[in-house]
């Protein structure tokens, strides 16, 4: 009981960690996402914002340059106008250049062609730009479409040129001196810097969030911004995304879960212009707040379950257990027959009611019990007197004398004798010992008793062996309980003093002659009667004088103990009889001193067997 | 009363100490029978036996019964003494094998 209810006890504790656990885990979960979505949020508005401003100031400062050169190349088309010589004369040409501080300047007629050119001697040579068709080239060709439109004004934006691909500016005005164009030249490597400054590139390692996280700039496929240097400039594909999460990454804005080279990310996303912004953090540092707790949670609970389990446990053990335990002890007890036994258990009124009850029922069954054992004394009595009532009345006879004692050690015993005159001349006497005690053992005595009696008295001229060997075999038909009785039975000649005997298993008789002498009556071991069947006995004689008598007894004599279970013996026996007292107590004493020798041998020890005897005296 | 099996079925052997009285005779058999039910031969070790009471005559008058009606032998082996006078004295000897 004890360990089922500590496994349900640690079941129940452990189902009710678990549920805490989940709860916990799950609520601080979603936590942990919720807190990372904003900050992410607020680090992508923060990023957007910084790329409207970049995207603002970039464009205020091409709008300055754009204007001024618009203003330059219209002062230097009315300087032609004012000073035609300016559009004709080469070094007239360069000193202008130089005054407008231009790295080119060229005269454009009507033809498209350049008919003069003031350049930068570090650029180049002039002369070399004389008669260049602004037709044949892409960057110049729109220059063409100004050629005889008046107020025409062109800035284009600035364009990698030449090897260095460095910036270079063009600007172009209608001709107010002839029908053309002028036009300036600039290497703008200024706003090389300042486009260099609104890159998203730069602008990606001020956007980091946490310590793993940062917002990656995307324009199409390609990541143009990045805080961590190895991803900047590649492919969505390449750090690990797959196709389907790239096209959702590219339309309206959402979180998403996903490996950036290997690594467990989780991020929101957004569209800002042409670009799609992803704000990524790493899980782990996303839940890194969630796993500490967890595992807080998981110590502090584990503590607590076993703190809880423990008191529990000891709490049933003590409250519940201890006295279960206590009332099973005392059950034992009165399983095992101490029917005085009282449950004393009353630490809680249950255990009280239960204790009463059990004490109650204890004392209806003693109460049956006894009752019961009276009614069976009462039939062990009754039988008593039956088996009393059968044993023969001594005779009164001038011939012999006989005495006779039976001792049960239970109220009916197994030990029997018997005598009886079996014609005028002859007298059979027999002791008897049933194996097994009670009403079984008395039962088949009387069975027995009356077999022999019977057999003996109804043929008086069969030898005795030839008797016993029927009486035998009628008592062994049907003897399934296994039982057996010992006999010694005698019929002596009372006119010879010729006895025969046959002895069945039992103990020897003792013969004690006229002058007191006693020795073993010599017997032939026969088998018991009942044993087995078809057995042969032997029958044996010995001639009694006048004043001869014979002493039957059954084993309790023998083998009554004393209290250090040591038996009376067949030597104590013979001793007795051939000693002093037997030799001058007379015949009808004889059985009351071998009685009392036996009583003081046994020295208060229980008798344990029947005790019975027999002593025929012979007087001739 | 004690007892040891010393050899199991179906060639039987039970060693006994002590008494085989009223009480331990009865005792002894119905704790053998599931063995004694397998078993094809028995040898009851006596070696450690000083007392027999007719309770304990009849045990053995069950089980040579027993035996002999299956076919089977049964033996005392070790008998002492005071048990070899009992036995001589009620003619057992005659019916039963001794070792």
């Amino acid at each position: 009981m004890r360990r089922s209810f500590q496994l349900w006890l640690f079941v129940s504790v452990a189902l009710a960690f678990a549920a805490l656990f989940y709860l916990t885990y799950y609520l601080q979960t979603k936590e942990a996402f919720g807190s990372a979505e904003a900050m992410i949020e607020l680090r992508m508005d923060d990023a957007k914002k910084q790329i409207a401003i970049n995207e603002n100031n970039l464009k205020a400062v091409l709008d300055i340059c754009n204007a001024s050169m618009a203003n330059d190349v219209k002062t230097v088309a009315y300087i032609l106008s004012c000073a035609p010589a300016f559009a004709t004369n080469a070094y007239k040409l360069e000193e202008l250049r130089r005054v407008m501080g231009y790295d080119e300047v060229h005269i454009i007629n009507r033809h498209a062609l350049i008919e003069n050119s003031a350049i930068d001697p570090v650029l180049g040579n002039a002369e070399n730009y004389i008669g260049f068709n602004l037709k044949l080239h892409a960057q110049s060709e729109p220059f063409v479409h100004g050629i005889g439109k008046q107020d025409f004004v062109l800035v284009q934006p600035p364009l990698p040129r030449g090897m260095d691909r460095k910036l270079f500016q063009y600007g172009g005005a209608s001709r107010l001196d002839d029908e053309g164009i002028v036009q300036l030249g600039i290497s703008v490597s200024f706003l090389e810097k300042a486009m260099e400054n609104n890159s998203l590139a730069t602008l990606s390692p001020g956007l980091r969030i946490g310590v793993g996280g940062e917002i990656l700039i995307v324009r199409g496929e390609k990541i143009v911004g990045a805080a961590r240097v190895d991803l900047e400039g590649r492919t969505l594909t390449s750090v690990g995304l797959d196709p389907e999460l790239i096209s959702k990454l590219h339309q309206g804005e959402g979180s998403f879960s996903a490996e950036i080279d290997g690594v467990d990310f989780f991020g929101l996303y957004v569209q800002s212009g042409d670009l799609t912004l992803l704000g990524v953090m790493p899980t782990y540092e996303v839940t890194r707040k969630r796993n500490s707790i967890a595992i807080q949670l998981v110590i502090s609970a584990l503590v607590l379950m076993l703190v809880v389990f423990l008191s529990v446990s000891k709490l049933v053990q003590v409250i519940v257990i201890d006295g279960i335990d206590r009332i099973n002890a005392s059950l034992g007890r009165i399983t095992a027959g101490h029917l005085d036994e009282k449950v004393t258990e009353n630490r809680s009124k249950e255990f009280e009611e239960l204790s009463g009850g059990i004490n109650t029922t204890v004392e209806a069954l003693k109460g049956a019990i006894a009752a019961e054992k009276t009614r069976l004394n009462s039939e062990l009595e009754f039988a008593r007197a039956v088996q009393i009532s059968a044993l023969p009345q001594i005779h009164d006879d001038p011939r012999f004398e006989i005495f006779a004692s039976m001792e049960a050690a239970k109220e009916v015993g197994g030990d029997f004798y018997d005598f009886f005159i079996v014609d005028e001349s002859h007298l059979a006497f027999l002791i008897a010992d049933v194996s097994g005690k009670g009403i079984p053992a008395a039962m088949f005595m009387m069975n027995a008793k009356a077999q022999l009696k019977s057999n003996i008295l109804n043929n008086p001229q069969k030898p005795l062996d030839e008797v016993i060997y029927e009486v035998n075999n009628s008592i062994c038909e049907g003897n399934d309980a296994c039982m057996f009785v010992t006999v010694f039975v005698g019929v002596l000649d009372l006119r010879s003093g010729l006895m025969n005997y046959v002895n069945a298993g039992h103990n020897a008789p003792i013969i004690r002659r006229a002058n007191g002498d006693a020795s073993w009556l010599p017997v032939e071991n026969g088998f018991v009667i009942g044993g087995m069947d078809s057995v042969d006995y032997i029958q044996e004689s010995v001639t009694l004088s006048p004043g001869d008598g014979i002493l039957l007894y059954t084993d309790g004599v023998t083998e009554a103990m004393n209290r250090q279970l040591a038996l009376y013996g067949d030597d104590r026996l013979i001793s007795l009889m051939d000693g002093p007292i037997m030799r001058s107590a007379p015949t009808d004493c004889i059985l009351g001193e071998l009685k009392s020798d036996v009583s003081a041998f046994a020295d208060g020890a229980p008798q344990s067997d029947d005790i019975t005897m027999l002593f025929l005296h012979y007087l001739g | 009363m004690t007892y040891e099996i010393t050899s199991p079925p179906p060639d039987l052997t039970v060693t006994v100490q002590g008494r085989l009285d009223t009480l331990t005779s009865p005792k002894l058999e119905s704790e053998l029978e599931p063995s004694i039910a397998q078993a094809k031969n028995l040898v009851l070790d006596v070696t450690g036996v000083d007392y027999l009471s007719s309770a304990g005559l009849r045990l053995l008058l069950t089980l040579q019964k027993r035996f002999k009606r299956e076919g089977g032998s049964f033996k005392l082996r070790g008998i002492q003494p005071g048990v070899m006078e009992i036995l001589r004295m009620t003619g057992f000897l005659k019916i039963l094998s001794v070792e």
